[in-house]
């Protein structure tokens, strides 16, 4: 059993574009991913997203709106007409445009609804998204201040119009100074203060999300490559060779997952050790929690691409399927997408793959402070994994690849 | 040593090989020939406990290979069809590897490998990987690979499939020098030539039943065909070829293991004396000049034509 994993993990060292595949191209698709995720230099800050704005109604009130939102670090505003502003957008060349109608201010100012609409491109739906949550804390604080004012004058006005002039006057006073920029003891803010909530602060979530995701599914490519060497072996003839001498299939089959184990270690633990060195990664925030990922993931991994290359008769069958499978577990199960942008349903769905667990394991042990009892979950989701495919792969092996030398 | 009692085995709707019992002696050259489809393979797989009989016993030096198939498969070595070798591994990791398969002690087992690469005179060629090895070569390191653990019984399933006449020839001594050192051989191959040189009996299977077994010579006996005539013939014409190829004489029933063509004629028959007479009778007759003839004993071919006949196979 033991010659066979040393046979393989020889094999595999001589054969350059194997190893090309299994270490160079996850470090590469790792720092590409990184990168997208904002994780490289670990401020994660991202690019403003530009709108361009229509001040159709040229008041004051849409100067001053346009003036604060051109503060908003996360805006880049250009100013346009309408109708080139619509053309931009509909040709691809601009995400949103921002129209504020004739009548802003009047509508404000009376506490009405403000006569103003978001134009956007519809192909950059998750761009506006991101870029909708900007511009409302901006306006929609600004229209809440003015109009809240206008609001309740006006409701003072119209309700107590038999008041005499006098009272009234001294009322719109004290409501001025209330709704006044930073006027009043007790002025009202309208912004939000978002804090993130974690143990230990300036942890590289983009970082995590790019190594936990691409390990994994490369991890899995890797293994299902392993796998495939089963069919190579029974292709070349040498399995044939083998089953002549005294090893038994189950220490032939046993030997190739213990290879593919051992790649599968060395393939996590060198990836790890790459983004530790090169963007900084706490390998040491709970390096228990950690090596039992390591050990888990390598586990499900190998046991999977073994169970892979049990299905099929031919390596460019389980190629194809190895390939559906990977990538369809991969998009849903957060490798490829980050699981809070995908519907709720498909977030269910995902915890029927190996990714989701390994990339939430791996989350647990680089970020967050789990009991044991919460975080031992995801190791063991991943060792049943490996467990339930080794034996599906051990029957399916005896069923289908032995069974063809009859 | 091997004794293949009355076994059978199907697959689903097809019987690959029907009540078939062989005995192999010790230290016996046995070829096993059939053309493709036959059950070689299959019985050769069941030798090896690759899976078991339907039916019928297979004993190897009186162990039953249903009962302890690791004590037997100690003793074989096997030489399969394919070059069952790893192309990245040079010749020493690839023997080093098969012999470790087979329980070859790490003590000089080196030393081991060197000996059996000189003997297969790629002692020089060690370290190179297999994937730069002309076939031939590849071919002695496969059969290389079976020797290590210095089996006693040999299986060659078609060793020497697309190899050049010098590597052939390299291997051909090999397996006489296998065969005098007294290791007991199954062998198979559509070379029958070598196999007529070589063995010391010879099964003819088909549709996966035994239908004759002995010494060439008793073979020879069994088909009843005794000698071949070979004429050659002052050319003649495809029309003429055509006329006479379709006669009694030389038509494929009468004469299904010989051959006829615009020069010469192969006639196998089992009366030297009465085949000559009507031979040189017909193509007197046929107006065809004759220019030589030879009288040459059957060969295996056809007497393993006419065991086997001559219909296409799968």
């Amino acid at each position: 059993m033991l010659e066979i994993a040393k046979k393989d993990l020889l094999r595999l060292r001589k054969d350059k574009k194997a190893l090309f595949l299994s270490f160079i191209l996850p470090i590469i698709l790792i720092s590409l991913f990184a990168a997208i995720y904002g994780g490289v230099d670990g401020k994660a800050e991202s690019k403003p997203q530009a709108i361009l704005i229509s001040d159709l109604d040229s008041s004051a009130l849409s100067a001053e709106i346009i003036s604060e939102l051109k503060k908003e670090k996360a805006l880049s505003i250009q100013m346009i007409d309408m109708q080139t502003g619509k053309k931009e957008v509909i040709d691809g060349n601009k995400s949103a445009l921002l129209c504020l109608y004739s009548g802003f201010a009047d509508s404000v100012n009376q506490g009405k609804k403000a006569p103003m609409e978001l134009f956007y491109d519809e192909s950059k739906s998750m761009e506006i998204g991101l870029m909708q949550k900007a511009l409302l804390s901006t306006i929609m604080g600004f229209i809440g201040q003015k109009g809240g004012k206008a609001h309740v004058q006006n409701f003072i006005n119209q309700k107590y119009a038999d008041m005499p002039e006098d009272i009234l006057e001294e009322i719109n006073k004290d409501i001025e100074t209330e709704f006044s920029d930073g006027g009043g003891s007790s002025s009202v803010s309208s912004e939000l203060t978002v804090t993130p909530l974690a143990i230990k602060q300036g942890i590289r979530w983009g970082l995590i999300q790019a190594v936990a995701g691409t390990l994994v599914m490369m991890l899995l490519f890797s293994m299902a490559g392993m796998g495939n060497s089963i069919l190579e072996e029974k292709q070349e003839g040498t399995l044939k060779r083998l089953l002549f001498s005294p090893i038994s299939a189950s220490d032939f089959l046993y030997g190739k997952m213990i290879a593919a184990l051992v790649l599968a270690f060395v393939q996590i633990s060198i990836l790890l050790l790459f983004s530790y060195f090169v963007f900084g990664l706490d390998l040491f925030y709970h390096p228990f929690a950690l090596f039992l990922m390591i050990l888990t993931t390598a586990f499900a991994c190998s046991g999977f691409g073994i169970f892979i290359a049990s299905l099929g008769s031919s390596q460019r069958q389980v190629e194809s399927i190895s390939t559906i499978v990977i990538i369809i577990m991969s998009a849903i199960g957060g490798s490829m997408i980050p699981l809070f942008l995908m519907p709720a349903f498909l977030q269910k769905v995902a915890m029927s793959s190996i990714n989701y667990w390994a990339i939430q394991g791996f989350y647990d042990a680089f970020g967050r402070d789990l009991s044991f009892s919460v975080w031992i979950i995801k190791p063991l989701v991943l060792f049943s994994f490996g467990l339930v495919s080794s034996f599906l792969a051990s029957v399916y092996f005896k069923k289908r690849i032995l069974k063809e030398y009859k | 040593m091997i004794e293949i009692q009355d076994i059978s085995k199907s697959y689903g709707q097809i019987q690959a090989v029907k009540n078939l019992s062989l005995n192999i002696r010790k230290g016996e050259f046995y070829s096993l020939l059939g053309p493709n489809g036959a059950g070689k393979t299959t019985t050769i797989n069941l030798l090896g406990g690759l899976f078991y009989p339907d039916r019928g016993s297979i004993r190897v030096n009186g162990i039953s290979i249903q009962e302890n198939p690791n004590a037997i498969k100690n003793w074989i070595g096997i030489v399969p069809q394919e070059i069952a070798l790893y192309n990245e591994l040079t010749a020493l990791e690839n023997l080093r590897f098969w012999a470790r398969v087979n329980h070859v002690s790490k003590q000089g087992l080196d030393a081991k490998i060197h000996k059996v690469l000189e003997y297969m005179g790629l002692a020089d060629r060690a370290s190179q990987s297999i994937s730069k090895y002309s076939g031939g070569m590849k071919r002695r390191i496969n059969i290389a690979a079976a020797l290590l653990h210095d089996p006693s019984i040999l299986f060659f399933d078609e060793p020497t499939v697309g190899v050049d006449p010098q590597s052939r020839s390299f291997i051909y001594h090999i397996f006489k020098d296998l065969r005098a050192q007294g290791k007991t051989i199954l062998y198979t191959s559509h070379y029958l030539e070598e196999v007529e040189l070589l063995s010391d009996r010879i099964g003819i299977i088909d549709h996966g039943e035994l239908v004759a077994e002995g010494t060439f010579d008793e073979l020879r006996l069994q088909s009843g065909l005794k000698e071949q005539i070979h004429i050659q013939f002052k050319k003649i014409s495809e029309e003429k070829l055509e006329q006479i190829a379709k006669s009694p004489l030389l038509s494929a029933k009468s004469n299904a293991h010989g051959f006829v063509n615009t020069e010469s004629c192969n006639y196998v028959g089992s009366n030297r004396t009465e085949d000559l007479s009507r031979l040189v009778q017909f193509f007197a007759e046929h107006q065809i000049a004759i220019e030589q003839i030879e009288i040459k004993p059957v060969d295996l071919e056809q007497v393993y034509l006419h065991f086997t006949k001559v219909d296409l196979r799968d």
